[in-house]
């Protein structure tokens, strides 16, 4: 009689055999001594693996788990959009103990070097997303109060038509392969999307998902840009990104719709380098009213548009793009976070400062003539889109700046936040800065923690007699430090060097003093090496 | 660890995709909930081919990470378990792919405690069993990839040849061969540490 086969052993291990060959080995093992015998070894050796490879962290692991992913979901800037429910204590409700809790903290403290200053930094991004001054309908979202409107306009750019005047065939593999979109055809899509399964499914996550929306997370972040030289260049550095020129849109579109091709040539670059998103939206306050010339801007590039009269805009994200800032006078600044894949319409709400005068006269659009009267001098290239997509792309430094010196002062953001009461351009700076601190410390990236340190420079520069300077000064200190310890480098221990000193000399004593003196030594000592990099 | 343990959890087929259209459609809430179904299991797929708790630990999170992101296009009425261990495994790989190198090959220390105690009372026999396992796992470490998923999907977390297949996005036929080779191979590279087999 023939033995079993070590094909067939396995597969009757598993209970896999088909009935037929199943019956034939059950003869044969009954009398077959030999085949039993390893049978069982085979057993044996399974059961001595799973042994060997099953490890049971706990169960209070698993009771923080979901919060702990929440929090990497949310310092990825992905959790936003899902935070309506203003809550205090985790908005998915995901945090259920106190143990949980200290767990996040646990797992922030491991994932940064320095995790106290992380954690700071999440804790107050979370407070903004927290903030209920944004609500997001998607285009779909039932017909109600004001948002309607502002709804329909919203959809508006997303018709084909329009694209297809500017989209070459790259243009639409990435359209096709980020295929969510704006509304209705929300089904459809999901199939579109699965249909493309096959042609991505070789990226991590396999079959069901396709490249686009793993990008985010399928590699390292990318390496944050160069440093941003003095003057102010913030808002350029996604262009000079994407494009060394820094030239007029519709070339800096072309580029980015190359990206793909790029990204199937290099597979490593894959999943990152994927082109930028267009998303539309619009802008509007608490009653629905368009709220014209809101700085819409991407946290983690400084690329910026404002919006048009009727409140609309449009903005390029890049694959890293992951969360908007948007903000206007006579309204809180508010973070809205990316969900990469998304192409819904956005319709960002403001909340109007709480001041009621100021409050009230800017927001019925006190303010935004000015803005107004900046978008349309740097409106002269490619009127593409009647809708405010151009202004968008071009108008963002100047408004930015027109922004800051209208605005009222603002009402603290939160009890706790320092760098509430800076001025609003400076408040970006901030909001941009701790985005940048928050990826960075997930990243471990040295670039990134210096792009943080140049916009809090930067906001020291907006607001340097603000009693907030030497908190400023305090972060400044803290990102060098940080981007030193990730990669020790000479140049950084200089610069991480002379920015703590800055801060020591301005604040002779306290705590924060008696900290930040304490990283001088290594400081000095890394100042002194050779560079070894 | 069978399919019949993980069925325990609370939940019917009709919820779970109940919570998965939810999440989909934006329902945070709904996911975390997704992630508390599955949260073992997805640490238990990274912990078996990683055997390094905390390669495990981040690889079990960003899943859900990439999960959360991915979720509209998961078609509602597949398994979801296959589809978050497919994100695990392949995420897993990835990772040693990018060190270069391949998963510890010792036991853990935690690890190793935990079996001292689970072990019986005879301390020469738990010492034997401990000195196998460790050649176990530095077999198993030996490995290649696709072995070591076949192995980690079947023996620990017990799928079917089915969910195999929907995770490793590979024929059943091809399971089965691969299971049969990748047991074969772990028992003679056992019998080569070992002198033994298993």
């Amino acid at each position: 009689m023939t033995h079993l086969t070590e094909s067939e052993l396995s597969a009757h291990l598993d209970g896999a055999l088909p009935p037929r060959d199943r019956e034939r080995a059950d003869a044969h093992l009954a009398t077959c001594a030999t085949c039993r015998d390893a049978l069982a070894r085979l057993a044996a050796q399974d059961r001595s693996l799973a042994g060997v490879l099953e490890h049971d962290p706990g169960e209070t692991y698993f009771d923080a788990f979901a919060a702990r992913v929440e929090n990497r979901l949310r310092a990825a800037g992905l959790a936003g959009a899902q935070a309506r429910a203003p809550r205090a204590g985790g908005a998915w409700g995901w945090l259920h103990s106190p143990r949980a809790l200290t767990w996040v903290g646990a797992a922030a403290a491991v994932v940064v070097g320095a995790g106290v200053v992380m954690m700071t930094g999440r804790e107050v991004e979370m407070q903004n997303l927290h903030r209920p001054n944004w609500t997001e309908h998607r285009a779909p979202a039932p017909p109600s109060e004001g948002t309607l409107r502002a709804d329909k306009k919203a959809a508006a750019p997303q018709p084909p038509v329009t694209q297809d005047k500017e989209s070459n065939a790259k243009n639409e593999v990435t359209r096709a392969l980020g295929s969510n979109a704006p509304s209705a055809v929300g089904d459809l899509d999901r199939k579109a999307g699965a249909g493309h399964v096959v042609e991505v499914k070789r990226n991590e996550i396999g079959e069901e998902a396709p490249v686009t929306r793993e990008r985010a997370f399928a590699s390292p972040p990318p390496a944050a840009a160069p440093p941003v030289s003095e003057g102010g260049a913030v808002y350029a550095r996604k262009e000079r990104r994407a494009e060394p020129a820094g030239g007029a849109k519709p070339e800096m579109e072309k580029q980015q719709a190359e990206r793909p091709v790029d990204a199937l040539a290099n597979p490593m670059t894959a999943q990152e380098a994927t082109a930028a998103v267009r998303r539309c939206g619009t802008v509007h306050d608490a009653s629905g009213r368009p709220v014209q010339g809101a700085q819409v801007i991407v946290a983690e590039t400084g690329a910026s548009v404002s919006s048009a009269a009727d409140g609309s805009f449009c903005i390029e994200i890049p694959p890293n793009g992951r969360t908007l800032i948007a903000m206007a006078v006579g309204f809180e600044a508010g973070l809205r976070a990316l969900p990469s894949g998304d192409r819904s319409a956005l319709a960002l709400t403001l909340r109007a400062v709480p001041v009621v005068g100021d409050g009230l006269a800017l927001k019925t659009g006190e303010a935004a003539p000015e803005s107004r009267l900046k978008l349309n001098s740097g409106t002269t290239s490619g009127q593409r889109d009647e809708r405010s997509s151009d202004s968008a792309a071009e108008a963002p430094l100047g408004a930015a700046k027109g922004l800051a010196f209208s605005t009222p002062a603002p009402r603290a953001i939160a009890m706790s936040d320092p760098f509430a009461a800076l001025p609003e351009s400076a408040r970006i700076s901030v909001s941009t800065a701790r985005i940048l601190e928050v990826e960075a410390g997930r990243a471990k990236s040295a670039s990134q923690y210096e792009g943080a340190a140049l916009m809090w420079e930067r906001a020291l520069r907006q607001s340097p007699r603000s009693a907030a300077a030497n908190d400023l000064r305090y972060q400044i200190a803290l990102a060098r430090n940080h981007a030193w310890r990730i990669e020790p480098i000479r140049e950084r221990a200089i610069a991480a060097l002379s920015s703590t000193s800055d801060f020591l000399v301005h604040e002779p004593a306290g705590p924060r003093h008696d900290e930040a003196a304490g990283w001088l030594d290594p400081l000095r000592w890394g100042a002194t090496r050779a560079s070894y990099r | 660890m069978d399919s019949a343990e993980r069925s325990k959890q609370p939940l019917e087929a009709g919820d779970e995709a109940g919570l998965i259209v939810a999440a989909q459609g934006g329902d945070a809430a709904a996911f975390g909930r997704l992630v508390k179904l599955y949260q073992r299991a997805v640490y238990r797929v990274a912990y078996g081919i990683t055997r390094n708790a905390s390669d495990a630990d981040d690889l079990a999170q960003e899943t859900f990470v990439r999960a959360y992101q991915a979720i509209r296009r998961f078609r509602v009425g597949e398994p979801l378990h296959p589809w978050l261990a497919r994100i695990a495994v392949n995420l897993a790989f990835s990772l040693y792919r990018r060190r270069k190198r391949r998963p510890e090959t010792s036991l853990e220390p935690l690890l190793e405690a935990g079996r001292e105690f689970a072990g019986t009372d005879d301390p020469a026999e738990n010492v034997a069993k401990r000195e196998r396992d460790r050649h176990l796992a530095a077999a198993f470490a030996e490995l290649t990839e696709e072995h070591r998923a076949v192995l980690v999907l079947r023996v620990v977390e017990g799928m079917s040849y089915d969910e195999i297949a929907r995770t490793l996005g590979i024929p059943g036929g091809t399971v089965m061969s691969r299971l049969s080779r990748a047991r074969a191979d772990l028992k003679t590279r056992m019998k080569a540490r070992t002198g033994e087999s298993s």
